[in-house]
């Protein structure tokens, strides 16, 4: 392994490099990431690099469009680590790939911890990268709505298509789920750039501050209050309370009404459940072995199924009036 | 001095292991020997999942797919949805046609007919989680019993 990405990283550098050490890093379960020292054959130093490798098909992306969706947004300087060379063929090293700049940053014990002033940055930037202009920047999106109007019905297609590769049979609560969403979902005027997996654990931070958001593999075209949701009810969830992170979003200005935080809780909910049942196929069909593949394509995709039906069973109403969703509505937005 | 039970396998008479006693070996192995001795978080964090999948398959109990399926059919049945019950895309593509049906119907008849195959669905997923919680705690690196 390490002489094939050797030769690589020689012929896509242009300078002769060796490989002096790689070891895999305990994150992420989509991708394997491995941190990679590399030096010239006189020995001098050349990185870190890290590698982020695809894992036979999880969660259905592609590292190809993760590499080309990270190259545009650095250009549009948005914090990240630089991406440097993509090898999409698996020819290499067996699976799909792209190497970054390492990053250093602040390691916490848990990953999910974010102080105060830290969570305050990160709200900044990630409305920063929604107030991009998401349609000229011409990033290689695999998904690209002719109108916002189509953004959110676009992405539920994308993951139900994603769900039904994965499962022999279809899933009743989850086909019911997709019809809800499609159903009732909050108009949108203007196509943002969604980071798609955005909140604690995928930003890289120093001193309070963001150095980098990580993970662009579910970035795409859509309503930028698919992020706040997502951070809010789920991979921030441990974080903070939902009225601390509330409190914070108002301060930047940042309210969701009580409707859009429960469609958008159900989104995701929606996503997460359809990514995570790609992993129970790999684990079955041998793709991918690994024991997280079974813990996530079962447990993981029944809880959000669960939670995800419990919303959609409660029948919750839509406002009369759909195109006064976005009004700003700070009382109701507190659970 | 009490004695263990005996196993299965000794009161039948049989000479095969029982799958409880093998996937108990698995996972005591892991845990009291290989585990102490990994010091390679990502090696670790694996390990940890896979004592998590060694419980879960002594602890799942018989599959209920056939079972289930029936239940499904049966309440199909009463709904006069007819579908045959040994073909399972057949069985759950109708029952997700009723459920996607009653979305925005505003037929308060349609969502009344759903709801006991809902709850059925419902009900199955929930046993599901019952079985498969045994895996979280592998998820986020502790032992089962943690």
């Amino acid at each position: 392994m390490r002489e094939a990405l050797a030769a690589l990283l020689t012929t896509s550098s242009g300078f002769e490099v060796n490989v002096t050490r790689m070891e895999r890093i305990t994150v992420g379960h989509s991708r394997a990431m491995y941190r990679v020292d590399c030096a010239s054959p006189t020995g001098v130093p050349v990185g870190p690099f890290v590698l982020r490798m695809e894992q036979g098909g999880v969660f259905g992306t592609s590292s190809a469009e993760e590499f080309g969706v990270m190259r545009s947004l650095a250009s549009a300087g948005v914090p990240l680590a630089r991406v440097l060379w993509s090898e999409p063929t698996g020819d290499v090293l067996g699976r799909p790939f792209f190497v970054m700049d390492y990053l250093q940053g602040a390691d916490p014990a848990n990953e999910r911890a974010m102080d105060r002033a830290s969570a305050d940055s990160f709200i900044r930037e990630l409305k920063k990268l929604h107030e991009l202009d998401g349609t000229g920047l011409a990033i290689p999106f695999a998904v690209r709505p002719a109108s916002p109007g189509d953004a959110t019905h676009l992405q539920i297609d994308r993951w139900a298509a994603t769900y039904r590769a994965a499962a022999p049979v279809c899933i009743p609560l989850l086909e019911e789920a997709e019809a809800w969403l499609h159903a009732f979902a909050p108009p949108l005027d203007r196509l943002a750039v969604v980071h798609g997996d955005a909140g604690p654990g995928n930003v890289v931070m120093a001193e309070g501050g963001v150095v980098a958001f990580t993970d662009f593999e579910f970035t795409h075209l859509g309503d930028p209050a698919e992020d706040w949701a997502f951070c809010v009810t789920m991979r921030g969830a441990r974080t903070m309370t939902r009225g601390e992170w509330t409190d914070l979003l108002g301060r930047h200005g940042v309210v969701l009404s009580a409707w859009e935080w429960t469609y958008w809780e159900a989104f995701n909910l929606f996503k997460g459940a359809c990514a995570n049942r790609t992993c129970l196929q790999l684990f079955e069909n041998g793709a991918n072995r690994a024991p997280n593949m079974a813990i996530i394509g079962t447990t993981l995709h029944q809880v959000f199924l669960r939670r995800l039906a419990g919303i959609v069973g409660a029948n919750p109403v839509p406002p009369p009036d759909r195109s006064a969703m976005s009004v700003p509505d700070r009382g109701a937005s507190a659970r | 001095m009490n004695r263990p039970a005996p196993e299965p396998s000794f009161v039948t008479g049989s000479t095969r292991p029982t799958d409880a006693a093998l996937w108990a070996s698995v996972e005591a192995t892991l845990t009291d020997v290989v585990l102490p001795v990994v010091t390679d978080e990502f090696a670790r964090s694996s390990l940890l999942q896979l004592v998590s999948l060694a419980r879960f398959a002594a602890s799942r109990g018989p599959d209920t797919t056939v079972a289930r399926r029936e239940a499904v059919s049966d309440v199909l049945s009463e709904m006069n949805v007819s579908v045959q019950t040994d073909d399972a895309v057949a069985v759950y593509a109708a029952a997700s046609a009723v459920l996607v049906g009653a979305i925005g119907s505003g037929d308060p008849g349609v969502a009344t007919r759903k709801e006991k195959l809902r709850q059925l669905l419902v009900e199955h997923l929930d046993a599901d989680l019952e079985s498969t919680s045994v895996l979280m705690n592998g998820f986020r690196g502790k032992l089962p019993d943690a």
